[in-house]
């Protein structure tokens, strides 16, 4: 059975349907027995619901594309 | 067929988030089907039998009529169709408490008894004896600190559920919220007791004889969910036995 680190770390492959059924099955056991896990899942959701909702501006594309390049070269830091 | 279907509060599947059509005075719930292949996990009306209910506990528990080819996967049937027939109202706050209790009680027996076994009478005694006094909880962990250098452990696991019992987590300090709060309602604790426990049971059955684990693990698992069955005078019915 997965961890809740693991859960965590599936959660939106989980809900993309993303998973074989195998770790689907795992994701879902362990979320049934964990409350806590249990509580994460529905605030994953509801987030994901929410911001769903929500109509972002339009941007420049050039501010976008420097927002995207400094979010690269972050990553590439971090890693 | 008929089978049984734990749904969250509402009737809302807690993994597909259905919101499912709930029985009227006169008739059950309308069909829900599914299009294409049923797929465990993935595609299909989920469902279990009498003997998996614990794999699934949540706060609501419904006899479900299945149609169409079931298929029996490991814990769960799954069929093409399903509609809901009526709430077993026997599953609520009071009966997930009262099956916690149960499996509670059991696994601080077996740790007790585990306990006499090493020739460690007073500890055993005094869990056994921390279950029926106030503040069971603080007199559990009070014998655990006692025994930190226990290698076997099974107080130390019994601390662990003495503080899940009441919600809380063994790695943290803070009392967890209640449901109304956002804490784990009644039927998420029982769940995770129920497991829990079939957990030190395994584990202590594997002190005794080693790779007993998972024989033990299902063999409590089918335990519960034949103690909770009968506890809701649930009836054989159908295929679902």
């Amino acid at each position: 059975m997965f961890t809740c680190r693991q859960i965590y770390d599936l959660v939106t492959e989980y809900d993309e349907g993303s998973l074989e059924t195998g770790e689907r099955r795992q994701f879902e056991q362990h979320v049934v027995i964990c409350p806590p896990c249990r509580g994460f899942l529905s605030q994953m959701r509801d987030t994901r619901d929410r911001l769903g909702q929500y109509s972002p501006p339009e941007f420049p594309a050039e501010l976008e594309d420097s927002i995207v390049n400094a979010f690269r070269t972050w990553k590439k830091e971090q890693q | 067929m008929i089978a049984y279907k734990f749904l969250s509060s509402g009737a809302i599947g807690l993994f597909s988030r259905h919101a499912w059509p709930t029985p009227t005075s006169d008739a059950p719930g309308e069909w829900v089907r599914v299009d294409g292949e049923v797929k465990e996990c993935l595609n299909g009306v989920h469902a279990c039998a009498k003997s998996q209910l614990v794999e699934w506990l949540d706060d609501e528990l419904w006899e479900i009529e299945l149609d169409g080819a079931v298929l029996e996967a490991d814990g769960a049937v799954i069929a093409p169709a399903g509609r809901l027939v009526r709430r077993l109202e026997g599953w609520n706050d009071e009966c997930a408490r009262a099956f916690v209790g149960h499996c509670v009680d059991g696994t601080v027996a077996l740790a007790a008894e585990s306990l006499a076994r090493e020739g460690r009478a007073t500890d055993a005694e005094a869990l056994l004896a921390s279950r029926s006094q106030p503040g069971a909880e603080l007199k559990v962990f009070e014998l655990a600190r006692n025994l930190e250098e226990d290698q076997s452990g099974p107080v130390r696991f019994a601390a662990d559920m003495a503080r899940l019992e009441h919600g809380g987590r063994p790695e943290l300090d803070a009392d967890a919220p209640t449901a109304e709060a956002g804490g784990p309602t009644p039927a998420a604790l029982a769940a995770n007791l129920g497991f829990v426990c079939a957990h030190i049971t395994a584990q202590l059955a594997e002190q005794e004889s080693a790779g007993a684990y998972a024989e033990s693990f299902a063999r409590e698992r089918v335990s519960q969910s034949s103690w909770l069955a009968e506890k809701l005078q649930l009836e054989p019915l159908g295929d679902a036995s």
